[in-house]
Protein backbone atom coordinates (compact mmCIF):
# COMPACT_ATOMS: atom_id res chain seq x y z
CA UNK A 1 0.00 0.00 0.00
CA UNK A 2 1.15 3.46 -1.18
CA UNK A 3 1.71 5.66 1.79
CA UNK A 4 0.42 9.04 2.35
CA UNK A 5 2.22 11.56 4.30
CA UNK A 6 0.42 14.04 6.54
CA UNK A 7 1.74 17.82 5.70
CA UNK A 8 1.09 20.58 7.74
CA UNK A 9 1.62 24.31 5.83
CA UNK A 10 2.45 27.36 8.54
CA UNK A 11 1.71 30.74 7.18
CA UNK A 12 3.06 33.49 9.65
CA UNK A 13 0.17 35.59 7.52
CA UNK A 14 -1.59 35.09 4.18
CA UNK A 15 0.15 32.91 2.15
CA UNK A 16 0.96 33.58 -1.50
CA UNK A 17 -1.95 32.43 -3.66
CA UNK A 18 0.37 31.68 -7.11
CA UNK A 19 3.02 29.74 -4.78
CA UNK A 20 0.70 27.50 -3.41
CA UNK A 21 -1.55 26.75 -6.86
CA UNK A 22 2.05 26.15 -8.41
CA UNK A 23 2.53 23.21 -5.70
CA UNK A 24 -0.03 22.05 -3.86
CA UNK A 25 -1.26 19.87 -6.88
CA UNK A 26 2.12 17.88 -6.14
CA UNK A 27 1.62 16.71 -3.03
CA UNK A 28 -2.35 16.59 -3.16
CA UNK A 29 -1.51 13.65 -6.41
CA UNK A 30 0.33 11.56 -3.57
CA UNK A 31 -2.75 11.74 -1.90
CA UNK A 32 -1.34 13.63 1.18
CA UNK A 33 -3.69 14.74 3.68
CA UNK A 34 -2.52 18.84 3.76
CA UNK A 35 -3.33 21.52 6.47
CA UNK A 36 -3.26 25.14 6.07
CA UNK A 37 -2.85 27.29 9.12
CA UNK A 38 -2.75 30.74 8.47
CA UNK A 39 -2.22 33.94 11.14
CA UNK A 40 -4.73 35.77 8.83
CA UNK A 41 -8.30 35.90 8.11
CA UNK A 42 -9.15 33.06 5.18
CA UNK A 43 -9.24 34.82 1.79
CA UNK A 44 -12.47 33.26 -0.63
CA UNK A 45 -9.93 31.59 -3.12
CA UNK A 46 -8.11 29.34 -0.19
CA UNK A 47 -11.98 27.31 -0.35
CA UNK A 48 -10.60 26.06 -3.68
CA UNK A 49 -7.05 24.99 -2.43
CA UNK A 50 -8.84 21.26 -1.44
CA UNK A 51 -6.73 21.37 2.07
CA UNK A 52 -8.17 21.79 5.50
CA UNK A 53 -7.43 25.92 6.29
CA UNK A 54 -7.38 26.55 9.49
CA UNK A 55 -7.01 30.68 10.92
CA UNK A 56 -5.07 31.21 13.99
CA UNK A 57 -7.57 34.65 14.25
CA UNK A 58 -10.70 32.87 14.15
CA UNK A 59 -12.55 31.47 17.59
CA UNK A 60 -9.31 29.46 18.93
CA UNK A 61 -8.18 29.21 22.34
CA UNK A 62 -5.28 32.04 22.57
CA UNK A 63 -8.07 34.70 21.25
CA UNK A 64 -10.42 33.90 24.12
CA UNK A 65 -7.11 33.64 26.52
CA UNK A 66 -6.17 37.47 24.53
CA UNK A 67 -9.42 38.75 25.42
CA UNK A 68 -8.92 37.75 29.46
CA UNK A 69 -5.82 39.01 29.46
CA UNK A 70 -6.97 42.50 28.76
CA UNK A 71 -9.93 41.74 31.34
CA UNK A 72 -7.10 40.80 33.70
CA UNK A 73 -6.79 37.41 33.30
CA UNK A 74 -5.64 34.44 35.44
CA UNK A 75 -2.60 34.29 33.13
CA UNK A 76 0.72 34.74 34.63
CA UNK A 77 2.47 38.09 33.89
CA UNK A 78 5.19 37.25 32.57
CA UNK A 79 3.43 35.40 29.56
CA UNK A 80 0.71 38.62 29.13
CA UNK A 81 4.23 40.34 28.68
CA UNK A 82 5.62 38.31 26.25
CA UNK A 83 2.23 37.95 23.81
CA UNK A 84 1.83 41.79 24.04
CA UNK A 85 5.02 42.53 22.98
CA UNK A 86 5.64 39.98 20.66
CA UNK A 87 7.08 40.28 17.13
CA UNK A 88 4.89 37.99 14.20
CA UNK A 89 7.24 35.06 14.81
CA UNK A 90 6.76 34.76 18.20
CA UNK A 91 3.26 35.62 18.72
CA UNK A 92 2.71 32.45 15.96
CA UNK A 93 4.55 30.43 18.14
CA UNK A 94 2.62 31.50 21.29
CA UNK A 95 -0.86 30.79 18.98
CA UNK A 96 0.13 27.06 18.63
CA UNK A 97 2.07 26.47 21.78
CA UNK A 98 -1.26 27.40 23.52
CA UNK A 99 -3.53 25.43 21.41
CA UNK A 100 -3.43 21.49 21.88
CA UNK A 101 -5.52 21.21 18.96
CA UNK A 102 -3.39 23.16 16.73
CA UNK A 103 -0.56 21.92 18.01
CA UNK A 104 -1.11 18.21 17.39
CA UNK A 105 -1.35 18.94 13.63
CA UNK A 106 2.51 19.87 14.01
CA UNK A 107 2.72 16.81 16.38
CA UNK A 108 1.50 14.34 13.83
CA UNK A 109 2.51 15.41 10.45
CA UNK A 110 5.20 13.85 8.78
CA UNK A 111 5.95 17.14 7.19
CA UNK A 112 5.87 20.43 8.48
CA UNK A 113 6.12 23.30 6.15
CA UNK A 114 7.22 27.07 7.07
CA UNK A 115 5.46 29.23 4.01
CA UNK A 116 7.59 32.22 5.13
CA UNK A 117 10.62 33.69 7.68
CA UNK A 118 8.15 34.65 10.71
CA UNK A 119 6.75 30.83 10.45
CA UNK A 120 9.75 29.72 11.02
CA UNK A 121 10.29 29.70 14.47
CA UNK A 122 7.24 27.98 15.86
CA UNK A 123 8.45 24.84 13.18
CA UNK A 124 11.74 24.79 14.59
CA UNK A 125 10.63 24.83 18.58
CA UNK A 126 8.39 22.21 17.55
CA UNK A 127 11.65 20.21 15.86
CA UNK A 128 13.22 20.23 19.26
CA UNK A 129 10.63 18.42 21.13
CA UNK A 130 10.15 16.56 18.18
CA UNK A 131 12.95 13.42 17.09
CA UNK A 132 10.90 12.53 13.72
CA UNK A 133 9.15 14.46 10.83
CA UNK A 134 10.70 16.78 8.53
CA UNK A 135 10.86 20.20 8.93
CA UNK A 136 11.11 22.53 5.87
CA UNK A 137 10.88 26.20 4.55
CA UNK A 138 9.09 26.49 1.64
CA UNK A 139 6.91 24.38 -0.90
CA UNK A 140 9.53 23.93 -3.06
CA UNK A 141 11.85 21.80 -0.99
CA UNK A 142 8.10 20.15 0.74
CA UNK A 143 7.37 18.41 -2.52
CA UNK A 144 10.73 17.37 -2.76
CA UNK A 145 10.54 15.89 0.53
CA UNK A 146 7.36 14.21 -0.03
CA UNK A 147 8.67 12.46 -2.91
CA UNK A 148 11.56 11.02 -1.13
CA UNK A 149 9.57 10.04 1.68
CA UNK A 150 7.08 8.29 -0.09
CA UNK A 151 9.77 6.15 -2.07
CA UNK A 152 11.35 5.20 1.40
CA UNK A 153 8.23 4.39 3.17
CA UNK A 154 6.50 2.74 0.11
CA UNK A 155 9.35 0.62 0.06
CA UNK A 156 9.83 -0.40 3.68
CA UNK B 1 42.66 19.36 -28.19
CA UNK B 2 42.67 23.29 -26.17
CA UNK B 3 41.54 23.08 -22.71
CA UNK B 4 38.70 25.91 -21.75
CA UNK B 5 38.41 25.61 -18.24
CA UNK B 6 34.61 27.95 -17.63
CA UNK B 7 33.99 29.08 -14.44
CA UNK B 8 30.49 30.02 -14.78
CA UNK B 9 28.07 30.00 -11.71
CA UNK B 10 24.44 29.69 -13.09
CA UNK B 11 25.34 27.42 -16.76
CA UNK B 12 22.21 25.07 -17.63
CA UNK B 13 20.51 23.51 -16.70
CA UNK B 14 20.10 26.42 -13.84
CA UNK B 15 17.73 28.64 -14.67
CA UNK B 16 19.50 31.68 -13.84
CA UNK B 17 19.39 34.86 -15.74
CA UNK B 18 22.72 34.41 -17.55
CA UNK B 19 22.76 30.70 -18.20
CA UNK B 20 21.89 31.27 -22.39
CA UNK B 21 24.76 33.39 -22.58
CA UNK B 22 27.13 30.88 -21.05
CA UNK B 23 25.42 27.98 -23.24
CA UNK B 24 26.40 30.23 -25.94
CA UNK B 25 29.84 31.12 -24.71
CA UNK B 26 30.86 27.73 -23.69
CA UNK B 27 29.27 26.27 -27.21
CA UNK B 28 31.41 29.22 -28.95
CA UNK B 29 34.98 27.78 -27.82
CA UNK B 30 33.29 24.04 -28.35
CA UNK B 31 32.58 24.60 -31.79
CA UNK B 32 35.99 26.48 -32.81
CA UNK B 33 37.69 23.03 -31.36
CA UNK B 34 38.05 23.54 -28.06
CA UNK B 35 37.21 21.05 -25.19
CA UNK B 36 35.29 23.13 -22.64
CA UNK B 37 35.04 22.20 -18.71
CA UNK B 38 32.35 24.10 -16.86
CA UNK B 39 32.52 24.07 -13.60
CA UNK B 40 29.25 25.69 -11.81
CA UNK B 41 27.10 24.12 -9.12
CA UNK B 42 26.06 20.31 -8.34
CA UNK B 43 22.28 20.44 -10.10
CA UNK B 44 20.94 19.26 -6.52
CA UNK B 45 21.87 22.68 -5.32
CA UNK B 46 20.42 24.57 -8.44
CA UNK B 47 17.05 22.70 -7.19
CA UNK B 48 17.32 24.64 -4.25
CA UNK B 49 18.71 28.10 -5.77
CA UNK B 50 17.21 29.03 -9.01
CA UNK B 51 15.35 25.82 -10.36
CA UNK B 52 16.19 23.63 -12.78
CA UNK B 53 15.61 23.42 -16.72
CA UNK B 54 16.65 20.56 -18.60
CA UNK B 55 15.55 21.36 -21.67
CA UNK B 56 18.44 24.45 -21.52
CA UNK B 57 20.87 21.17 -21.89
CA UNK B 58 19.48 19.78 -25.14
CA UNK B 59 21.57 22.33 -27.05
CA UNK B 60 25.15 22.22 -24.87
CA UNK B 61 27.87 20.73 -27.13
CA UNK B 62 29.19 17.42 -26.85
CA UNK B 63 32.63 18.67 -26.09
CA UNK B 64 31.72 20.37 -23.05
CA UNK B 65 31.50 18.53 -19.80
CA UNK B 66 30.16 19.66 -16.92
CA UNK B 67 31.54 19.57 -12.88
CA UNK B 68 29.74 20.55 -9.98
CA UNK B 69 31.25 21.83 -6.85
CA UNK B 70 30.48 20.89 -3.80
CA UNK B 71 28.91 24.47 -2.27
CA UNK B 72 25.16 25.01 -1.46
CA UNK B 73 24.17 28.40 -0.69
CA UNK B 74 23.98 28.02 2.81
CA UNK B 75 21.37 31.15 3.08
CA UNK B 76 19.21 28.97 1.29
CA UNK B 77 19.03 25.89 3.44
CA UNK B 78 15.54 24.58 3.57
CA UNK B 79 16.23 22.07 6.25
CA UNK B 80 14.44 23.84 9.38
CA UNK B 81 16.29 21.27 11.53
CA UNK B 82 19.94 22.19 10.48
CA UNK B 83 18.86 26.13 12.20
CA UNK B 84 20.57 27.17 14.94
CA UNK B 85 18.14 29.48 17.22
CA UNK B 86 19.57 32.51 16.12
CA UNK B 87 18.69 31.58 12.48
CA UNK B 88 15.30 30.43 13.70
CA UNK B 89 13.98 32.99 15.93
CA UNK B 90 16.43 36.26 14.60
CA UNK B 91 16.78 35.29 10.90
CA UNK B 92 18.17 39.16 9.91
CA UNK B 93 20.77 38.92 12.85
CA UNK B 94 21.66 35.52 11.64
CA UNK B 95 21.72 36.45 8.06
CA UNK B 96 24.18 39.46 9.24
CA UNK B 97 26.78 37.37 11.08
CA UNK B 98 26.34 34.78 8.19
CA UNK B 99 27.20 37.32 5.61
CA UNK B 100 30.40 38.98 7.84
CA UNK B 101 31.96 35.68 8.44
CA UNK B 102 31.13 34.85 4.17
CA UNK B 103 33.16 38.09 3.18
CA UNK B 104 36.19 37.60 5.61
CA UNK B 105 37.58 35.11 3.49
CA UNK B 106 36.69 37.15 -0.40
CA UNK B 107 34.68 40.49 0.18
CA UNK B 108 31.14 39.00 -0.61
CA UNK B 109 28.58 38.71 1.03
CA UNK B 110 26.70 35.17 0.65
CA UNK B 111 29.58 33.90 -1.60
CA UNK B 112 32.69 35.05 0.24
CA UNK B 113 32.92 31.67 1.78
CA UNK B 114 33.29 29.31 -1.00
CA UNK B 115 36.66 30.59 -2.10
CA UNK B 116 38.51 27.74 -1.12
CA UNK B 117 36.33 25.30 -2.81
CA UNK B 118 36.98 27.27 -5.88
CA UNK B 119 40.90 27.46 -5.41
CA UNK B 120 40.75 23.56 -4.95
CA UNK B 121 38.63 22.64 -8.11
CA UNK B 122 40.39 25.00 -10.69
CA UNK B 123 44.27 23.24 -10.22
CA UNK B 124 42.47 20.13 -9.30
CA UNK B 125 40.68 19.90 -13.00
CA UNK B 126 43.99 21.03 -14.15
CA UNK B 127 45.88 18.33 -12.34
CA UNK B 128 43.27 15.75 -14.31
CA UNK B 129 43.64 17.89 -17.85
CA UNK B 130 45.85 20.46 -18.56
CA UNK B 131 44.21 23.70 -18.73
CA UNK B 132 45.05 26.36 -21.60
CA UNK B 133 42.64 28.69 -20.49
CA UNK B 134 40.73 29.59 -17.67
CA UNK B 135 37.51 31.75 -18.78
CA UNK B 136 35.52 33.48 -15.95
CA UNK B 137 31.56 34.56 -15.61
CA UNK B 138 31.73 36.46 -12.19
CA UNK B 139 28.66 37.22 -9.97
CA UNK B 140 29.26 35.52 -8.12
CA UNK B 141 32.89 37.21 -7.76
CA UNK B 142 34.21 34.33 -5.24
CA UNK B 143 34.80 32.55 -8.95
CA UNK B 144 37.61 34.61 -9.99
CA UNK B 145 39.16 33.34 -6.93
CA UNK B 146 39.47 30.19 -9.08
CA UNK B 147 41.23 31.39 -11.89
CA UNK B 148 43.73 33.64 -10.12
CA UNK B 149 44.83 30.61 -8.01
CA UNK B 150 45.04 28.62 -11.59
CA UNK B 151 47.75 31.57 -13.16
CA UNK B 152 49.34 32.23 -9.64
CA UNK B 153 50.04 28.45 -9.33
CA UNK B 154 50.19 26.87 -12.87
CA UNK B 155 50.64 30.16 -15.19
CA UNK B 156 47.62 29.12 -16.64
CA UNK B 157 46.12 32.81 -18.67
CA UNK B 158 42.76 33.81 -17.72
CA UNK B 159 39.88 36.32 -18.81
CA UNK B 160 36.74 37.39 -17.87
CA UNK B 161 33.47 37.84 -19.20
CA UNK B 162 32.65 40.28 -17.02
CA UNK B 163 29.16 41.11 -18.30
CA UNK B 164 28.00 44.04 -15.70
CA UNK B 165 31.43 44.00 -13.97
CA UNK B 166 31.72 44.60 -10.19
CA UNK B 167 33.40 47.80 -8.92
CA UNK B 168 30.05 49.37 -10.94
CA UNK B 169 26.13 49.53 -9.80
CA UNK B 170 24.59 49.42 -13.30
CA UNK B 171 21.67 50.03 -11.05
CA UNK B 172 22.46 53.10 -9.63
CA UNK B 173 25.12 53.73 -11.50
CA UNK B 174 27.46 54.85 -9.17
CA UNK B 175 31.10 53.07 -7.99
CA UNK B 176 30.28 50.03 -5.71
CA UNK B 177 33.56 50.40 -4.21
CA UNK B 178 36.80 52.44 -4.01
CA UNK B 179 40.08 51.03 -5.33
CA UNK B 180 41.61 50.65 -1.71
CA UNK B 181 38.85 48.28 -0.70
CA UNK B 182 39.09 44.81 -0.22
CA UNK B 183 36.81 44.18 -2.99
CA UNK B 184 39.01 47.56 -5.07
CA UNK B 185 41.90 45.41 -4.58
CA UNK B 186 40.48 42.00 -5.94
CA UNK B 187 39.24 43.60 -9.00
CA UNK B 188 42.17 45.59 -9.81
CA UNK B 189 44.46 42.45 -9.28
CA UNK B 190 41.68 40.35 -11.57
CA UNK B 191 41.78 42.57 -14.54
CA UNK B 192 45.69 43.65 -14.09
CA UNK B 193 46.42 40.43 -15.18
CA UNK B 194 43.50 39.23 -17.50
CA UNK B 195 44.31 38.20 -21.15
CA UNK B 196 40.86 40.01 -22.26
CA UNK B 197 38.17 41.80 -20.05
CA UNK B 198 34.63 41.24 -21.94
CA UNK B 199 31.73 44.02 -20.54
CA UNK B 200 27.91 43.81 -21.97
CA UNK B 201 28.02 47.96 -23.32
CA UNK B 202 29.57 50.53 -23.91
CA UNK B 203 28.99 52.97 -20.99
CA UNK B 204 29.86 49.77 -19.03
CA UNK B 205 33.44 49.23 -20.69
CA UNK B 206 34.24 52.73 -20.65
CA UNK B 207 33.37 52.83 -16.89
CA UNK B 208 36.34 50.21 -16.47
CA UNK B 209 38.09 51.71 -19.22
CA UNK B 210 38.73 55.01 -16.54
CA UNK B 211 39.18 52.83 -13.81
CA UNK B 212 41.45 50.70 -15.10
CA UNK B 213 43.26 52.64 -17.94
CA UNK B 214 46.59 50.23 -18.60
CA UNK B 215 44.04 47.46 -18.88
CA UNK B 216 42.06 49.64 -21.68
CA UNK B 217 43.28 48.12 -24.59
CA UNK B 218 42.24 44.63 -23.38
CA UNK B 219 38.77 45.41 -23.04
CA UNK B 220 35.63 45.12 -25.49
CA UNK B 221 31.96 45.16 -25.55
CA UNK B 222 30.60 41.64 -25.89
CA UNK B 223 26.56 42.18 -26.23
CA UNK B 224 23.90 40.08 -25.03
CA UNK B 225 21.77 38.68 -27.95
CA UNK B 226 19.09 36.13 -28.38
CA UNK B 227 19.53 32.76 -28.66
CA UNK B 228 17.97 31.71 -32.38
CA UNK B 229 17.67 27.66 -31.41
CA UNK B 230 15.68 28.22 -28.54
CA UNK B 231 13.51 30.86 -29.70
CA UNK B 232 13.04 29.92 -33.57
CA UNK B 233 10.97 31.95 -35.58
CA UNK B 234 7.63 33.45 -33.31
CA UNK B 235 4.25 33.02 -35.40
CA UNK B 236 2.39 36.65 -35.91
CA UNK B 237 -1.07 36.31 -37.13
CA UNK B 238 -1.56 39.57 -39.28
CA UNK B 239 -3.69 41.83 -39.05
CA UNK B 240 -3.89 41.54 -35.09
CA UNK B 241 -7.15 41.80 -33.48
CA UNK B 242 -8.80 42.52 -29.66
CA UNK B 243 -9.19 41.27 -27.32
CA UNK B 244 -5.00 41.74 -26.88
CA UNK B 245 -2.95 40.07 -24.95
CA UNK B 246 0.09 42.30 -23.45
CA UNK B 247 3.07 40.11 -21.89
CA UNK B 248 6.12 40.12 -19.58
CA UNK B 249 8.68 37.49 -19.94
CA UNK B 250 11.74 37.69 -17.81
CA UNK B 251 13.53 37.30 -14.14
CA UNK B 252 11.00 39.96 -12.43
CA UNK B 253 14.05 41.72 -10.56
CA UNK B 254 12.11 45.12 -10.41
CA UNK B 255 10.61 46.97 -6.85
CA UNK B 256 7.21 46.85 -5.92
CA UNK B 257 6.82 50.30 -6.98
CA UNK B 258 7.56 49.37 -10.37
CA UNK B 259 4.79 46.75 -10.29
CA UNK B 260 2.26 49.09 -8.45
CA UNK B 261 3.06 51.67 -11.72
CA UNK B 262 2.59 49.54 -14.46
CA UNK B 263 -0.81 47.66 -12.68
CA UNK B 264 -1.81 51.35 -12.31
CA UNK B 265 -1.27 53.03 -15.85
CA UNK B 266 -2.88 49.57 -16.48
CA UNK B 267 -5.98 49.95 -15.16
CA UNK B 268 -6.40 53.95 -16.83
CA UNK B 269 -5.36 52.35 -20.24
CA UNK B 270 -7.75 50.07 -19.65
CA UNK B 271 -10.63 52.28 -18.94
CA UNK B 272 -9.30 55.10 -21.40
CA UNK B 273 -8.99 52.71 -24.84
CA UNK B 274 -11.77 50.43 -25.97
CA UNK B 275 -9.33 48.79 -27.73
CA UNK B 276 -7.70 47.51 -24.01
CA UNK B 277 -11.43 47.18 -22.65
CA UNK B 278 -10.91 43.12 -22.38
CA UNK B 279 -7.10 42.64 -23.33
CA UNK B 280 -5.06 40.61 -20.61
CA UNK B 281 -1.74 41.43 -19.23
CA UNK B 282 0.46 38.08 -18.53
CA UNK B 283 3.38 38.09 -16.06
CA UNK B 284 5.58 34.89 -16.85
CA UNK B 285 8.90 33.80 -15.52
CA UNK B 286 10.87 33.60 -12.10
CA UNK B 287 10.01 35.73 -9.47
CA UNK B 288 11.61 35.26 -5.98
CA UNK B 289 14.39 32.41 -5.21
CA UNK B 290 14.56 30.19 -2.98
CA UNK B 291 11.97 29.27 -0.53
CA UNK B 292 10.20 32.70 -1.95
CA UNK B 293 10.34 30.87 -5.40
CA UNK B 294 6.64 32.26 -6.83
CA UNK B 295 5.90 33.86 -3.95
CA UNK B 296 6.68 37.67 -2.70
CA UNK B 297 4.96 40.64 -3.01
CA UNK B 298 4.99 40.91 -6.59
CA UNK B 299 2.96 37.92 -6.85
CA UNK B 300 0.50 39.23 -4.21
CA UNK B 301 0.35 42.34 -5.93
CA UNK B 302 -0.30 40.74 -9.62
CA UNK B 303 -2.87 38.55 -7.96
CA UNK B 304 -4.98 41.28 -6.25
CA UNK B 305 -5.17 43.35 -10.22
CA UNK B 306 -6.79 39.68 -11.55
CA UNK B 307 -10.06 41.52 -12.22
CA UNK B 308 -8.02 43.80 -14.43
CA UNK B 309 -7.45 40.90 -16.57
CA UNK B 310 -3.40 40.80 -15.19
CA UNK B 311 -1.83 37.19 -13.93
CA UNK B 312 1.15 35.25 -13.30
CA UNK B 313 1.87 32.17 -15.16
CA UNK B 314 4.83 31.15 -13.62
CA UNK B 315 8.17 30.39 -14.79
CA UNK B 316 8.42 29.34 -18.93
CA UNK B 317 10.65 26.32 -19.69
CA UNK B 318 12.73 27.60 -22.35
CA UNK B 319 11.23 24.60 -24.85
CA UNK B 320 7.64 27.24 -24.49
CA UNK B 321 9.49 30.50 -24.83
CA UNK B 322 8.47 30.38 -28.34
CA UNK B 323 4.62 29.36 -27.79
CA UNK B 324 4.66 32.25 -24.97
CA UNK B 325 5.38 34.91 -27.25
CA UNK B 326 3.34 33.64 -29.90
CA UNK B 327 0.44 33.85 -27.53
CA UNK B 328 1.21 37.68 -26.84
CA UNK B 329 0.58 40.52 -29.02
CA UNK B 330 2.66 43.21 -27.13
CA UNK B 331 5.69 42.88 -24.90
CA UNK B 332 6.21 44.53 -21.66
CA UNK B 333 9.92 45.36 -21.33
CA UNK B 334 10.23 46.03 -17.53
CA UNK B 335 13.53 46.89 -16.88
CA UNK B 336 15.33 48.49 -13.38
CA UNK B 337 17.88 50.61 -13.68
CA UNK B 338 19.21 52.99 -16.60
CA UNK B 339 22.10 53.92 -19.27
CA UNK B 340 24.10 51.23 -18.01
CA UNK B 341 21.97 48.18 -17.43
CA UNK B 342 21.36 45.96 -20.51
CA UNK B 343 18.64 43.37 -20.16
CA UNK B 344 19.36 39.70 -22.35
CA UNK B 345 15.79 40.36 -22.80
CA UNK B 346 15.38 43.43 -24.59
CA UNK B 347 17.20 41.39 -27.40
CA UNK B 348 14.71 38.16 -27.15
CA UNK B 349 11.91 40.83 -27.54
CA UNK B 350 13.01 42.56 -30.40
CA UNK B 351 13.71 39.11 -32.27
CA UNK B 352 10.09 38.41 -31.56
CA UNK B 353 8.85 41.23 -34.14
CA UNK B 354 6.12 42.40 -31.87
CA UNK B 355 5.22 45.61 -30.48
CA UNK B 356 7.35 46.53 -27.36
CA UNK B 357 6.43 48.75 -24.79
CA UNK B 358 9.25 50.28 -22.74
CA UNK B 359 8.68 50.83 -18.69
CA UNK B 360 11.83 52.22 -17.81
CA UNK B 361 13.89 55.23 -17.53
CA UNK B 362 14.20 57.03 -20.43
CA UNK B 363 18.21 57.23 -20.24
CA UNK B 364 18.47 53.31 -20.64
CA UNK B 365 21.04 51.06 -22.42
CA UNK B 366 18.21 48.98 -23.87
CA UNK B 367 16.31 52.19 -25.13
CA UNK B 368 19.92 52.58 -27.62
CA UNK B 369 19.40 48.63 -28.96
CA UNK B 370 15.60 49.52 -29.61
CA UNK B 371 16.37 53.24 -30.62
CA UNK B 372 15.77 52.01 -34.34
CA UNK B 373 13.13 49.02 -33.97
CA UNK B 374 10.25 49.89 -35.73
CA UNK B 375 7.75 48.97 -33.10
CA UNK B 376 8.88 50.26 -30.41
CA UNK B 377 6.86 52.39 -27.81
CA UNK B 378 9.57 54.62 -25.83
CA UNK B 379 9.51 55.63 -22.57
CA UNK B 380 7.33 59.11 -22.24
CA UNK B 381 8.46 60.19 -18.82
CA UNK B 382 12.20 60.48 -17.16
CA UNK B 383 11.50 57.44 -14.73
CA UNK B 384 9.53 55.67 -17.32
CA UNK B 385 7.18 55.08 -14.47
CA UNK B 386 5.13 57.74 -14.34
CA UNK B 387 1.55 56.51 -14.34
CA UNK B 388 -0.35 58.43 -16.95
CA UNK B 389 2.48 58.95 -20.11
CA UNK B 390 2.69 54.90 -18.91
CA UNK B 391 -1.17 54.39 -19.66
CA UNK B 392 -0.51 56.27 -22.46
CA UNK B 393 2.40 54.32 -24.11
CA UNK B 394 0.21 50.98 -23.09
CA UNK B 395 -2.84 52.84 -25.77
CA UNK B 396 -0.06 54.02 -28.05
CA UNK B 397 1.00 50.00 -28.09
CA UNK B 398 -2.10 48.23 -28.44
CA UNK B 399 -2.81 50.84 -31.62
CA UNK B 400 0.60 49.38 -33.05
CA UNK B 401 -0.46 46.17 -32.65
CA UNK B 402 -3.30 46.67 -34.40
CA UNK B 403 -2.49 48.64 -37.36
CA UNK B 404 0.65 46.35 -37.74
CA UNK B 405 1.36 45.52 -41.68
CA UNK B 406 3.58 42.44 -43.02
CA UNK B 407 5.41 45.20 -44.04
CA UNK B 408 6.49 46.82 -40.91
CA UNK B 409 6.99 43.07 -39.05
CA UNK B 410 9.50 42.07 -41.80
CA UNK B 411 11.60 45.40 -41.00
CA UNK B 412 11.26 44.92 -37.26
CA UNK B 413 12.34 40.59 -37.81
CA UNK B 414 14.91 42.14 -40.29
CA UNK B 415 16.32 44.53 -37.44
CA UNK B 416 16.78 42.04 -34.81
CA UNK B 417 19.31 39.68 -36.48
CA UNK B 418 22.18 41.81 -35.66
CA UNK B 419 21.60 40.60 -32.13
CA UNK B 420 21.57 37.12 -32.92
CA UNK B 421 23.47 35.83 -29.94
CA UNK B 422 26.42 33.34 -32.46
CA UNK B 423 26.50 36.93 -34.26
CA UNK B 424 27.43 38.28 -31.60
CA UNK B 425 29.86 36.54 -29.94
CA UNK B 426 31.55 35.12 -32.56
CA UNK B 427 33.98 37.77 -33.07
CA UNK B 428 35.41 38.17 -29.12
CA UNK B 429 35.42 33.99 -29.13
CA UNK B 430 37.45 34.00 -32.20
CA UNK B 431 39.87 36.79 -30.92
CA UNK B 432 40.63 35.28 -27.65
CA UNK B 433 40.88 31.95 -28.82
CA UNK B 434 43.51 33.26 -31.84
CA UNK B 435 45.64 35.59 -28.98
CA UNK B 436 45.76 31.62 -27.25
CA UNK B 437 47.43 30.55 -30.36
CA UNK B 438 44.57 28.23 -31.63
CA UNK B 439 43.97 28.27 -35.34
CA UNK B 440 40.61 29.42 -35.35
CA UNK B 441 40.65 28.95 -39.20
CA UNK B 442 38.06 31.48 -41.77
CA UNK B 443 35.53 32.98 -40.61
Amino acid sequence: MTFAPRITLLSSGTPSQSALHESLPGLLSHGCTVDLIIRNMPEPWMADLGVNVTSLSLGNEMVVDFAQQRKGSHLPGLRRLAVRGADPALQTWLLIRWNAKMRKKFEDADIVVALDQAAVYTCWKIAQSRDEGEFVLGLTEANLRCAALIDRRSGD
Amino acid sequence: MPHLLYVAYGFPPATKSGAYRMRAVANGFATLGWDVTVLSLTDNAWLRESGLDDSLLSGVHHRITRVGIPVVREDLDPDIRNYSRLRARYPKKWRQQFQHESSRQFPEPVFGNWREEYEKAAPAIHQNRKVDLTLVSPQPNVQLAAALKLCETDGVPYAIDFRDGWSLDVVSGREAFTNASLAGQWEERAIAGATAVWLVNEPIREFYATRYPLARDRMRVVRNGFDADLLGEVPTELPVTPPLHFGYLGTASFKGEHLTAIIDAWRIARRQEPLLTDATLEFRGHIGSGFAKGANSLTTSITQAASDGVSFGGPVAKRDVNATYAAWDVLVLALIGGEYVTSGKVYEYAATAKPIVSVHAEQHAAAQVLAEYPLWVSPKSASGLDVEPLALSFIEAARIAIGTSTEEHARALAYAQQFERGNVLAPAIRELSAAMGWDVGPE
